[in-house]
């Protein structure tokens, strides 16, 4: 209580600098946190920017074919703008995680590009199998509503929830599994309301999503 | 006082801001210098001398892969230097309780 430093209260560095163990801890606890922002592939800005188009993208489709009796299926200038924004929406990931990744080499950033992969060909698959469908003569409630609007969202929102539980992020496999289960319920409210209640279940998964990310990233290293 | 004195090899401003960058990443990824020098805006020169340090205490290692300008060189936090950051981080915690 003399006002002398204590020695472990403050430490001289050898290198000039005297840093004080409240200094210390902040330092830590702001470079842990500029670090995860830094190395983060999917922020919060990207989460609110997913929840934004998939609200957009499946709400334009469910407006354009709401009133149609017998449903018919997409007009071609709304399927051009999905393949916008699918393309939009691709570009903002690579752009985020090319942003993460930049500069971070070894074995850990290889199962990225085998997840990215796998994903592509579960979407073509899909794709495939409504062409499929579309041969053997199924309706275009079930070949242009119900599939497109369900199916995607339960085939790849299961196969990202198997990449993240490998890879224990629990908040993301949760969100995979909303996704899952929106799918799944879309399924059951007709070809016009499927893209409605996939449009907002999405919106909802994503935006749960960040907020749960936002709660639980950056605990203080320290304090 | 209760608790480890604080590690004089980690205990500088810079080296701290190293190490704690370093165990952001995945576990086995290597950051490149230069994405490192980015993050955390130190000098060229400064950044090496601290990673000698680092280097010097077993804390973290470099790799150089492949030769002349084209070279790159990656940094990353060995098993011993995230051992000693959990140790660091744990004597801050005693003695801010202290305090």
């Amino acid at each position: 209580m003399n006002g002398s430093p204590d020695i472990n209260d403050s430490a001289s560095t050898s290198d000039g600098d005297v840093l004080d163990v409240r200094q210390a801890a902040d330092i830590l606890d702001r470079a842990t946190q500029r670090a995860q922002r830094q190395f983060d592939a999917n922020p919060p800005l990207l989460g609110l920017l997913n929840a934004v188009i998939a609200l957009v993208a499946y709400g334009a489709v469910w407006l354009s074919v709401r009133g149609q009796h017998p449903y018919a299926g997409l007009h071609v200038w709304l399927v051009i703008l999905l393949a916008l924004m699918a393309r939009l929406l691709l570009a903002l990931c690579i752009g985020f995680f090319r942003r993460a990744t930049a500069g971070v080499c070894g074995w850990s950033a290889r199962p990225w590009w085998a997840e990215v992969v796998a994903v592509v060909v579960v979407l073509a698959a899909v794709l495939a199998f409504m062409g499929a469908l579309v041969h053997a003569g199924a309706g275009n409630s079930i070949a242009y509503g119900v599939y497109p609007a369900a199916v995607p969202l339960i085939v790849v929102g299961g196969a990202l929830a198997g990449f993240l539980a490998a890879r224990a992020d629990w908040p993301a496999f949760a969100a995979a599994l909303a996704v899952v289960c929106v799918g799944a319920g879309a399924a059951f409210a007709g070809p016009a309301g499927a893209w409605g209640v996939a449009g907002l279940g999405l919106c909802l998964a994503f935006l749960g999503h960040t907020a749960a990310t936002v709660w639980l990233r950056h605990p203080k290293a320290v304090r | 006082m209760t608790g480890e004195p604080l590690d004089p090899v980690i205990h500088v401003p810079a080296r701290l801001r190293i190490v704690a960058t370093l165990a952001a990443l995945p576990d086995g990824a290597e950051l490149s210098f230069t994405r490192l020098q980015d993050i955390l805006n130190l000098t060229p020169g400064n950044l090496i001398t601290h990673l000698r340090k680092l280097e010097d205490a077993g804390y973290v290692a470099t790799e150089k892969n492949g030769n002349g300008t084209a070279g790159k060189t990656t940094v990353f936090l060995t098993d011993q230097g995230r051992g000693a950051l959990t140790e660091y981080t744990k004597a801050l915690r005693d003695l801010l309780g202290d305090l």
